[in-house]
């Protein structure tokens, strides 16, 4: 258990895609952003933030949340939400030292998908805006609560488990 | 090939390493380089905040504060 990560994910979509989705991801068709890259894109935990982004950012006409369940183990995760980066920091450097010509998402597809290394996921916290973080002091300690989503980019489909429509 | 394994192979073997660079640096990207300049100084901020964060947490100190001495420098 200690050594794999686990979630569940909502996934957004136009409902005519839907049938294509559940019968096979191609995630070759899937452009992503500059840093996350190519690839199927989850909400953790929030059919909310899945809703909302297809309703407000892509207008689907007609919107089905997909649900998947995701297992994989750490060492094929890239977690920028935990504060125990170690390859994390070095697939940064190296991105800075010698790729600093492509996205930090091309440098990782690249290594993804010519190079066949074994990143199946990267993992984000995704904040609507600058400051979603407040301060709360009890005596001599402090800690830092913040209000966001989590977002998960899939390169593959071997971390999933199961896919399904939400009813 | 795993993910730390890439990452000591491309630092340890030199030829790797230098093919590496060579296939990706023959690839294009889909970025202008006004995009790409915003997007390494958003990288570099982010990453400075790791490793600041971390020196918080008291992972590595001392090597850290080297590196973020090198990042701020740079």
């Amino acid at each position: 258990m200690k050594d794999k990560f686990f979630a569940i994910g909502y996934h957004g979509t136009d409902a005519r895609y839907t049938p294509s989705i559940l019968s096979g991801i191609d995630f070759a068709i899937n452009k992503g952003d500059k840093f996350l890259g190519q690839g199927f894109y989850l909400w953790r935990d929030s059919y909310n933030r899945a809703y909302k982004w297809s309703q407000s950012t892509r207008n689907f006409e007609s919107i089905d949340i997909l649900y998947v369940k995701v297992e994989c183990k750490k060492e094929h995760v890239l977690n920028f939400t935990s504060q125990s980066w170690g390859k994390e920091n070095m697939l940064l450097e190296m991105h800075k030292e010698h790729f600093s010509d492509k996205t930090f998402g091309e440098f990782i597809d690249y290594l993804v998908y010519h190079k066949d290394l074994d990143i199946n996921m990267i993992v984000i916290i995704d904040l609507t805006k600058n400051q979603t973080t407040f301060n709360i002091k009890d005596g001599e300690s402090e800690t830092n609560f913040a209000f966001g989503d989590i977002q998960i980019c899939l390169k593959n489909n071997r971390p999933i488990l199961k896919i399904d429509k939400v009813a | 090939m795993n993910i730390n394994e890439f990452i000591d192979k491309f630092y340890t073997d030199k030829n790797y390493k230098e093919q590496i660079i060579n296939d990706l640096n023959a690839e294009t990207s889909d970025y202008t380089k006004d995009e790409l300049i915003e997007h390494n100084k958003t990288l570099d901020d982010f990453h400075y905040e790791m490793l600041l964060n971390r020196i918080s947490n008291e992972v590595y100190p001392k090597t850290l504060e080297i590196e973020i001495e090198k990042l701020v420098v740079s």
